[in-house]
């Protein structure tokens, strides 16, 4: 019992970054439609940008998370604008979109190889204590991923929820075509869609770095078949969605590591096609289906 | 009209393609065949050493280190009179580590290396693939797999410069016992040799009166180890054996560390002594705790003398790291290359199937057989007409029946001032036995 | 030839036939049926493994190796067994990857399988001995032929030319058949192919399993003849270089996929390794990486079609000449009853479907009512978007389903056509309750529907959207496919000449060979109205059919319509263009937030003042 309790509190650390890189992607796809199997690399180079940030130039650990996330933010913004908006006006085709994200994916891993070398990099932290809390163990740089995570998903709500842009975005995500019929400026939406999802994306980068200990060039795009996961889970394009997926894989396979830790990601990826079975298009997909009906 | 246009310039670029490509063959043949014009004329020759490894993708340090091995090797070898006069050269062939892509990269090897004497590789992903047609093309090749699968082949072709790793674990388990941790918890990644090994080492283990209390199978390369972290801790043990990559070793032992307000002692394999692991390790913890908990078992690379000097000396020229001078593997390919052409020497013939029969004899010690630590220390005991064993920078090679090198084991710990893993006790032979 | 150039050239032959097998069968799913299969590997990895344990004799204790089966069965048991295994696999997998029908979902879910049973493989040592895998794998004949290393390949070689050859027969029989370009109609718009009759996710799960027991076969022929196989062989990543292939060298194109294996799999492969014989070092090869990155985007800028693109089917010649000849003799039988023939006329129009197996018509149904809508409800997440809704649409009439926005008349719509599941109700089809039924079932009772958002198939010919509407057409399905074109060429030409006539009825012949993705939005409308009526509907569902549709082409829509109706068909139709609906049906529903409002003449609910007000505040 006490184990299940301690993993309860593991997993929620591993969801709580998860959902950050989640809730990105799904942003990303819900928005602008493509499915960016580079999201994983961004996510890494957040993390070598955190790096320099925070080993070479000394700043704080807090401040190289800030630069990860506007690193996340603008290299989003500058692939979405210089590689997958110019495809995407040509009318490529969906699946050659995914087709480009790999390629994006396959340059941007090299490149930072090409910079990193295979090495393995870490960013110097001292040990901390651990804190108590509900018989779960966390560190307080835990707690800090935690609440980052909490304060993110709380801003998208209070955004979608009471502001302009943020409505304009849940209605692009429904039916884009409809949403400009309607007035709404779905470049400037998109391009605000880029900017947050790319801020969550490197926010996940970095903290992920920061969980793991150690990060290399290739550390984001091995993540990024949980993140997907997870979206997918909540349905791909639905934000809460995405946020109860991480939850409930970053948990689960930590739960799974307490029978058969070798499994982990046959359990965690296992329960994901358990849900399919049950809800085909994902768990929240009676909200998206709902609004694109309303609206209708 | 657009269409057929299309499909015009579509038939021209393939057109292109299948003239190119026809050109390259023609061009890889015509490579051979000016070589062996060459040597029938008389002249020296250029002689190649086949570096068949994965230097692409996550195992591409293999092919690395065995290309700056064969380098300084080749090295040593021109710069004393070459093999017989014939320069060795080192080729570069690429196998991704992916047995189906090995396939016809060995193919143009045989056929586009020119006077391909040595195959330095296969590594382990591969050698299932590869081995037959190294063998069917009777080109002698050595290798530092550890799949135990090869402890009894009969291929004289095939020579192994490291142990097996059905010797690893039973080292691990009598070094474990004899340190006195009775009561240990096993960590091993769910990954190629780690599961060679495991059985092996328990076996031995509990043979000398050790006590299993758990163990933990590990997923490599998971974001978080924490809940078996927690249930490691939570069976008490003195101690943790294992085996584990990078990564997972770096992410495992932090929050090992954070979980327990320090680490436990933690004898690894020689998956530790690979490129990466201390760099990520050290990282994580923070290298004075490698060096307080973590020993590593793995074969004896005791560095001493002229050999190792003058391996040290090579391997700089050619661009080797610092990680590489003290590693086994890399040490036993320059030792493999070496004796390769010391037998080539010895047998008077750079024929493949030929000199392959004087490898045990330049590798085997014996009643007046006099020993040489380097090329030129060879070349000239053979001239006067000597028998000679080679015991090189990684020390002696100790054939077995089976071609496998059976050299001892060392226990290795961290130095700071090296930066690296130093022996620091070589393991009896009684280590070895299951 | 040098011994060893024989080899190497012999490799690269089994090779390319290999890929090419391989790029066949990805083709297959995802060129011609649109699935993503992200999970491709693991087929090509089946076959190698299933091959490997049927040829290998029983593992044996205290070898470090242990695998499952070992039966040592005599070839071709072995490639045969991995085919199967194949699409045993394929089945598996597919039986719940291609529920969800969005295609991202499907190919992450492909992915997640990937992933697993690479882990499974990995961790279950007993099955195909874990990471070190399998070796040893003896060749086929290897014994029993007794030939030379090199004469073997060369036979080798010539084995997997055979074998794809036989591949290349049965891919190409499926994709020039009727039945692939309904997959092809699937890939574009599967929501239209199954508001046609045609349950998609069984027919993607038919071509799932084809292509998983081709590409096992490819990994079967690959493991006999390198002798070895394991997870190192097939890594994730390889099912991206097959994608890279197929879309380099052209989807839906067999000759593409084939260019394809070559280009990538065997020239981008390979020739950089006869580059200068440079010191590898990580940067140079993270270079070299990121170069072939930057070389698919080029490519896929350059050539978004691939080198060899799709071939465009031109059929207007065979149309227009069977269309004439189909006329002449017509106007040698009609000419005595002295009766022009309208395409148009109901009794083209007529129903020519079965009732599907296990529906009984309720006898006491009443024959004048096509559809009744009886308190039907839907509701999504707390809101009612259709609030117990009753209504009836008379048969050989057009019926107009009006209302303001968000008045739930296309939710309406979609309920009926079974495109949505209504929360309660009944809709009654012919006296039969259809609530609840998928689209297709219901489509094949002869309800068929245009769309609001137009859903030609974008990538099939004008000609090609009409046929392949058609219902019961010989060699539409995997068993007629097979049997090849001389088996479905008659009804093919009828059909033809059939859509020819639409065409003229609708003044398209001219873009009889453009691509329907190609045309304007007005002559997609029009085409998907020609689509439905080659679907030879019982009851028509017009879903806002002047939509987006500029005013000249909106009097030709209409002026269709009228004679439609006058044909006899029966019709529901949503449209805002209340001029229309004025002009084209004889009654009209009108629907508000959900509820019925009213229903009568256009002219009687001028007068109600309740609608008029709906549709002020709406």
């Amino acid at each position: 019992m006490h184990q299940i309790i301690l993993s309860i509190g593991f997993g929620i650390v591993t969801a709580s970054i998860l959902s950050m890189g989640a809730v990105g992607f799904t942003l990303q796809f819900g928005v602008t439609n493509l499915f960016n199997l580079a999201f994983g690399d961004v996510m890494t180079i957040a993390a070598f940008v955190a790096y320099v940030v925070h080993n070479d130039a000394g700043a704080s650990i807090w401040l190289a998370l800030a630069a990860g996330g506007a690193a996340g933010m603008l290299s989003s913004v500058l692939i979405a604008r210089l590689i997958y908006l110019p495809f995407m006006q040509r009318g490529t085709s969906q699946f050659a979109m995914v087709m480009v994200t790999v390629a994006v994916s396959i340059v941007f891993n090299n490149v930072l190889q090409i910079f990193s070398g295979t090495g393995f990099y870490g960013y110097a932290l001292l040990p901390q204590a651990s804190v108590h809390i509900l018989g779960m163990v966390f560190t307080p740089r835990e707690l800090v991923i935690i609440a980052l995570a909490v304060v993110c998903m709380a801003g998208l709500h209070l955004l979608f929820k009471y502001t302009r842009i943020g409505k304009a975005m849940r209605a692009t995500s429904d039916d884009a075509s409809l949403a400009r019929t309607c007035g709404i400026p779905t470049n400037r939406v998109t391009n605000f869609a880029w900017l947050a999802s790319g801020l969550l994306c490197g926010l996940a980068g970095v903290a992920l770095a920061m969980d793991l200990g150690t990060f290399s060039a290739t550390t984001g795009g091995s993540f990024l078949l949980v993140i997907v996961a997870a979206a997918v889970f909540g349905s791909v394009g639905e934000p809460y969605g995405a946020m109860v997926g991480a939850l409930v894989i970053g948990v689960a396979s930590e739960l799974a590591a307490v029978i058969s830790p070798d499994l982990k990601d046959v359990v965690a990826f296992g329960l994901l096609v358990v849900v399919l079975l049950v809800r085909p298009e994902g768990l929240r997909s009676g909200r998206v289906q709902i609004r694109g009906e309303v609206t209708r | 009209m657009r269409a057929s246009r299309l499909r015009a310039r579509a038939l021209t670029s393939g057109v292109a393609v299948v003239a190119l490509g026809t050109a390259v063959v023609t061009a890889a043949s015509q490579g051979t065949a000016s070589a062996a014009r060459l040597e029938a004329r008389g002249g020296h020759a250029t002689l190649t050493a086949g570096v068949l490894h994965a230097f692409t993708g996550q195992t591409a340090f293999f092919g690395t280190n065995a290309e700056d091995a064969c380098r300084a090797a080749a090295r040593v070898i021109n710069a004393n009179g070459g093999i017989m006069g014939d320069k060795l050269n080192c080729g570069i062939f690429d196998t991704k580590g992916d047995p189906a892509d090995a396939v016809p990269v060995t193919r143009r090897m045989l056929t586009s290396a020119s006077n391909l004497v040595m195959v330095v590789g296969p590594d382990g992903n591969d050698i299932p693939s590869v081995l037959p047609l190294i063998e069917q093309a009777k080109i002698p090749e050595m290798n530092t797999v550890g799949d135990p699968r090869y402890d009894k082949q009969t291929s004289p072709y095939f020579w192994r410069l490291t142990p097996s790793d059905s010797t690893q674990g039973p080292a691990i388990g009598w070094y474990t016992a004899s340190s006195r941790y009775m009561k240990i918890t096993d960590v091993f990644t769910s990954d190629l040799s780690a599961q060679t090994t495991v059985t092996p080492f328990r076996n031995k283990y509990r043979q000398m009166g050790g006590k299993l209390l758990s163990n933990v199978t590990m997923a490599p390369d998971q974001t978080s180890y924490q809940t078996e972290v927690a249930s490691l801790i939570g069976s008490h043990p003195q101690a943790m054996v294992g085996e584990m990559d990078p990564q997972t070793a770096a992410t495992f032992l932090s929050e090992l560390q954070q979980q327990n307000g320090k680490l436990l002692p933690f004898v690894v394999t020689q998956a530790a002594t690979q490129p990466g692991w201390l760099p990520a390790v050290t990282q994580a913890v923070g290298p004075a705790n490698v060096a307080k908990y973590i020993t590593a078992v793995a074969p004896d690379m005791t560095g001493k003398g002229i050999a190792y000097q003058q391996y040290v000396t090579n391997l700089k020229k050619v661009g080797g790291t610092s990680f590489q001078l003290g590693n086994t593997i890399v040490a036993a390919t320059y030792d493999g290359v070496i004796s390769f052409a010391l037998a080539m020497d010895e047998a008077h013939s750079t024929k493949p199937q030929t000199y392959v029969k004087y490898i045990r004899a330049v590798t085997t010690a014996g009643h007046g057989v006099k020993v040489v630590n380097t090329y030129a220390e060879g070349v000239a005991a053979l001239r006067a007409g000597k028998k000679i064993d080679y015991v090189g920078a990684a020390g002696a090679m100790n054939f077995n029946k089976y071609n496998t090198s059976a050299r001892p084991y060392a226990v290795y710990h961290y130095s700071k001032a090296a930066q690296g893993w130093v022996v620091s006790k070589v393991l009896p032979a009684t280590a070895l036995r299951p | 030839m040098s011994i060893a150039l024989q080899s190497y050239i012999t490799t690269l032959l089994v090779y390319l036939g290999v890929n090419t097998i391989a790029c066949w069968a990805l083709n297959l799913q995802f060129g011609v049926g649109g699935v993503m299969n992200f999970a491709f590997i693991l087929f090509q990895s089946i076959g190698a493994y299933i091959t490997a344990v049927l040829t290998l004799p029983q593992a044996q204790s205290g070898t470090y190796e242990t695998y499952i089966l070992g039966l040592h069965l005599p070839w071709p048991l072995p490639l045969v067994g991995a085919t199967v295994a194949g699409g045993l696999l394929a089945l598996l997998v597919g039986a719940f990857a291609l529920r969800p029908a969005r295609r991202d979902f499907q190919a992450t879910v492909m992915l997640v399988v990937s992933i697993i049973a690479e882990t499974l493989v990995v961790t279950q040592q007993g099955w195909f001995n874990g990471a070190s895998g399998l070796y040893s794998i003896p060749q086929p004949f290897a014994s029993a032929l007794n030939l030379s290393p090199t004469a073997y390949s060369w036979f080798f070689a010539g084995l997997v030319l055979v074998v794809s050859l036989l591949v290349y027969l049965f891919v190409d029989r499926i994709t020039g058949s009727p039945w692939g370009r309904r997959l092809r109609a699937m890939r574009d718009n599967p929501e239209a192919v199954e508001s046609l009759g045609t349950k998609v996710s069984v027919e993607s799960l038919k071509l799932y399993v084809i292509g998983g027991a081709i590409a096992a076969l490819s990994g079967g022929l690959l493991v006999e003849f390198i002798g070895a196989w394991s997870p190192a062989a097939w890594t994730t990543g390889e099912t991206f270089i097959y994608f890279v292939a197929v879309i380099v060298g052209g989807l839906a194109n067999n000759f593409g996929a084939f260019f394809g294996a070559f280009l990538v799999l065997g020239v981008f492969l390979e020739v950089p390794q006869y580059l200068p014989n440079f010191s590898y070092t990580n940067t140079e090869s993270a270079i070299q990486s990121a170069l072939i990155g930057v070389l698919i985007l080029v490519f896929l800028w350059w050539r978004p079609k691939g080198i060899v693109p799709e071939r465009r089917r031109r059929l207007s010649k065979l149309a227009m000449s069977t269309a004439s000849a189909a006329a002449a003799r017509e106007a040698g039988t009609s000419a005595a009853a002295g009766s022009a023939r309208d395409p148009l006329s109901a009794e083209l129009v007529r129903n020519h479907r079965r009732v599907p197996r296990g529906v009984v018509r309720d006898a006491a149904a009443d024959p004048d009512l096509a559809i009744a809508v009886r308190d039907v409800a839907r509701e999504f997440g707390g809101v009612q978007a259709v609030d117990g809704v009753t209504f009836d649409v008379p048969r050989g009439q057009a019926t107009g389903l009006i209302g303001p926005n968000g008045a739930g008349k296309s939710t309406a719509l979609k309920l009926i056509a079974g495109a949505l599941k209504p929360t309660r109700g009944q809709i009654l089809v012919d006296g039969v309750d259809v609530a609840g039924w998928p689209a297709s079932r219901i489509a094949q009772l002869g309800v068929i529907r245009t769309f609001q958002h137009t859903s030609e198939f974008a990538q099939l010919t004008v000609l090609e959207n009409l046929v392949v509407a058609a219902p019961g057409q010989p060699g539409d399905s995997l068993g007629g496919a097979l049997l090849g074109r001389r088996h479905s060429r008659a009804r093919q030409h009828e059909l033809l000449a059939e859509a020819w006539e639409l065409l003229e009825q609708f003044d398209l012949t001219k873009h009889a060979d453009t691509y329907a993705g190609e045309l304007s939005g007005g002559q997609r409308r029009l085409v998907e109205i020609m689509r439905a009526l080659m679907a030879k509907p019982s009851i028509l569902l017009l879903d806002e059919p002047m939509a987006g549709v500029n005013p000249t082409l909106r009097l030709t829509i209409e002026e269709h319509l009228q004679r439609l109706r006058d044909g006899g068909l029966t019709m529901l139709m949503v449209e805002h263009e209340l001029g229309a609906i004025e002009r084209v049906c004889d009654s009209v529903v009108v629907m508000a937030q959900g509820r019925l409002l009213a229903t009568g003449s256009m002219e009687e609910l001028r007068s109600n003042e309740e609608v008029v007000s709906a549709y002020l505040v709406g």
